[in-house]
This record gives C-alpha cells, structure tokens and sequence, in this order.
C-alpha cells in the first residue's frame, strides 16, 4: 500500500458533504472493488472487535492471532458477496468470527476427543471461568446489564455457547439440565437480550 | 413451522449447533420466514454480545493481514459458478456481451419453439405467451439486460436469468433437468429477505418455457426443488439448483 493511495482515500472521506467519516458498509463495499486503502481503514474497526471475540472463545492468544488472521483474509476475500440484507458490515464480519473460532474449538475438539474431559470436569468450575472474565470485562455497560436481567439458568446457557462456544448439548451437560430445557433457555434468554438492548435488525 | 425446530433459532444465533444440525436447519429457513426473521434478530443480538468483549490484537497482525491481501484473490460477487467461470476464462473475448447473445438467442428461440407448439392444441394458452412476449423482448433488450447462469448440483439441468435491474424484471429458463420422480414436479422459488414466494410449476418434461419474474431487486437467489406435482406452497425438499441474484 502506497502512501499516496492512502491519503486519496482520506482525502476523499474528508470531502463527503456531511464531513462524515465513512461507515464500515461504505467501507466494504469499497472494499468489495478491491481497494487495499478501504480495507486499512476497516481493519480499524474490526480488528478489536474480531479478536476479542475470538479470544473470549479460543482463550489462547497465539491460536487467537492465528483465527483472527484467517477471518480477516476471508473478510477480504468474501467482501463482493455481502449484501446489506445481511446486517449490519460489522455484524456480519463478527458473526463470521464467531464461526470461525468455534470451528477451530471444534476441530481441536475432536482431535483430542475433549468432548470426554468436558464431561468429566466439573461444570462447576468450568462455568465459572467463562461467565466470571466475561461479566467482569463487559465493556458494554447496556450488555452488562441486560445480561444480568436473565435468569440465571438463561445467563449460563447463553454464555457458556456464546463465549464459550459449546455446543447447547454440552451446555446442557455442563449445568446438568434437560437438552430441551437449555434448547429454550438459549432462544428465550437471547429474546430477553433483544428486548432489553433494543436490537430491532 | 414446528415447534421443536423453532426453538432452535437460539442455539443456532449462537453457533451452538453441529454441522448435521444446522445443515439442516437452514432447510428449514427456507420455508419459515418468521423463523429467518428471528434467527437474524437473535444474530444481532449475539454481536452486541460479540462487541462488548472488545479487545485490541497485538500490532503486528496488522502488517501481517495488509501483506497478505495483496496476494488473495477476491470471489466473485454472489456464488461462484463453475461453468460461466470456465466459459469466460476460455474465451476471454466472448465476455459478458456474448453470455447475454447467447442467453437471448436461447431464451427467444425458447420462447418461440413454445409458441410453435402450442399453436394447435393450447390457443388460450398461446395468447398467454403472446401477451407475455412483449414483456419478455423488453427484458431482453434493456440496455443493462445480463445473464446468470446456474448448474443443478448433480450438474443436470441448468438454469438462466436473463435480468434487467433496471426493469426489476427477468427472464428464467431451466433447461436439461432430468424428468422428476414419479407423481412429483419441479416449482421454482424467488428466495429473499420475506422467505420463498413460488415462481410456479415447471414443465416436467424438461423443456421449460421462459418464465417472466417481477421484482427481484431486494431478492437473494432463485432455487428449484422437487415437489408433488400439485405443487407446495413453501418449498418442502432441499433445491436441486440455485441461482444467486448477487451476481
């Protein structure tokens, strides 16, 4: 990337009537036409919220670096398929993020068949690890607080598979409770989420 | 839309679901637009949870990705489609104005080859197709009229669109689809933000007349599936083809 390629691309945002900076769909669909200066910019904005994500999932940071690499380069590369309908350009990069660290929470999974190490540790000690770092590193005071609006079956369920990414069936093992009971926990404790966070997309 | 599936909608926002699972599952969106409604609400809502954990990458990930873009190739707009992609990279001159000659020639050819047969035994039906050939032309010759093309995915039948966003119109034809199974049709799907509307029955003889299709601006793909030969009113199997209208 030149120098002279980036500060066009600066120049250009500064000239937009409003003096608006440009947001991250404006971003991608530059991107989409294949401009590196777009990409830097919207690296800005997604890289934080990518690797967090895929650190809260993964934990360790060098395997963290590694996922967040790879679901900036398919960012790139996927870039002329989004589609507004889609959501939100950071919605849509952070879903894939999400993705992206539970397949390889997965993959590591099956390779060491920790599936039985999951079963056989305290779920206890387990859920208390993923819902204590992330509770106390919100940086979302809204999030916080909604989260803490659930119940805490709701909490736990929607915690351990978000953050945790487990599966809703080793959520369920995890805290002991019926596959259909933690099957509705998910879906009505997100509800409450969209409600209280007010997520109208 | 069954309960049981609709409950899934939270698990499956959340990735907490298996491959076979959500496989299946996205079946199951297809023909439950309240279900895709809520799945892409409770999408949003774990993004937010996404964001509140924030944290920023050590600085060098920052070198690494910008060296590495410039060597990635980026995909084509909507879904990749491996014979229109050969055609072109074969015969780099032919490009896109050849893709809509042809598509013309095929769909006006298509049309008119209807138009013959039918002549003698179908006059009502004839008056149908010529009411609509007006229509038809003017899709074929608007000035930003171009071609998707689809292959089924056992690679038997093919699907075109000649389309004009212009128009918010376009022209499907479905061609060399092997004959359905007995008692069953195939119905072709306009699939998009609302879920799938139904286009119709096509023939199941394999030789389909072109069908005009209104409104594809805010729709995502066009898909074909076996249904019983009465028809469904949502799709009940999985497609047999899919045309991405993001090209």
């Amino acid at each position: 990337m030149s120098a002279a390629v980036r500060s066009l691309s600066v120049r250009r945002a500064r000239d937009t009537p409003q003096d608006q900076p440009p947001t991250p769909e404006d971003l991608l669909t530059q991107v989409a036409r294949g401009s590196e200066a777009a990409f830097q910019q919207l690296y800005d904005v997604v890289a934080g919220p990518v690797f967090g994500v895929v650190r809260k999932v993964l934990r360790d940071v060098a395997q963290s670096e590694e996922v967040t690499q790879e679901v900036l380069l398919e960012l790139w590369r996927t870039a002329p398929r989004y589609r507004s309908e889609q959501g939100s350009a950071l919605g849509w990069t952070l879903t894939l993020a999400h993705r992206r660290a539970v397949d390889r929470v997965r993959s590591a999974q099956a390779r060491t068949d920790r599936e039985r190490r999951v079963g056989a540790m305290s779920a206890e000690r387990e859920f208390d690890e993923v819902s204590e770092t992330v509770i106390t590193h919100l940086e979302h005071e809204q999030v916080r607080r909604c989260l803490d609006s659930l119940t805490d079956l709701q909490r736990e369920a929607v915690t351990l598979a978000y953050y945790g990414g487990h599966t809703y069936p080793e959520v369920a093992e995890l805290l002991g409770a019926p596959l259909g009971t933690v099957k509705t926990r998910l879906r009505d404790g997100l509800i409450r989420l969209r409600d209280c966070m007010g997520v109208d997309q | 839309m069954s309960l049981d599936a609709h409950t899934l909608t939270g698990a499956y926002a959340l990735d907490a679901v298996d491959d076979v699972e959500r496989r299946r599952f996205e079946q199951h969106l297809l023909g439950c637009p309240g279900c895709a409604q809520e799945v892409s609400e409770l999408r949003a809502t774990a993004v937010r949870l996404g964001l509140a954990v924030t944290e920023q990458p050590p600085a060098r990930l920052h070198d690494r990705v910008l060296a590495e873009i410039s060597g990635v190739r980026q995909d084509r707009p909507g879904r990749p489609v491996s014979h229109r992609a050969r055609l072109t990279a074969r015969r780099p001159w032919l490009g896109r104005v050849g893709a809509v000659a042809a598509a013309i020639a095929l769909a006006g050819a298509a049309a008119l080859g209807v138009l013959v047969a039918r002549a003698d035994h179908q006059l009502a039906g004839t008056r149908a197709q010529l009411a609509q050939a007006q229509p038809l032309s003017r899709v074929l010759s608007a000035p930003d009229a171009h071609t998707i093309t689809a292959t089924a995915n056992d690679d038997e039948g093919t699907a075109t669109l000649v389309v004009s966003n212009e128009l918010d119109a376009g022209i499907l034809t479905v061609s060399a689809m092997p004959s359905p199974p007995a008692g069953h049709a195939y119905q072709a799907w306009v699939i998009g933000p609302d879920g799938p509307h139904s286009v119709g029955l096509l023939s199941s003889t394999g030789a389909t007349p072109p069908r005009l299709v209104h409104g594809l601006r805010d729709e995502s793909s066009i898909a074909v599936t076996v249904e019983p030969a009465a028809g469904s009113l949502a799709p009940t199997s999985i497609p047999v083809l899919q045309l991405d209208l993001a090209s």
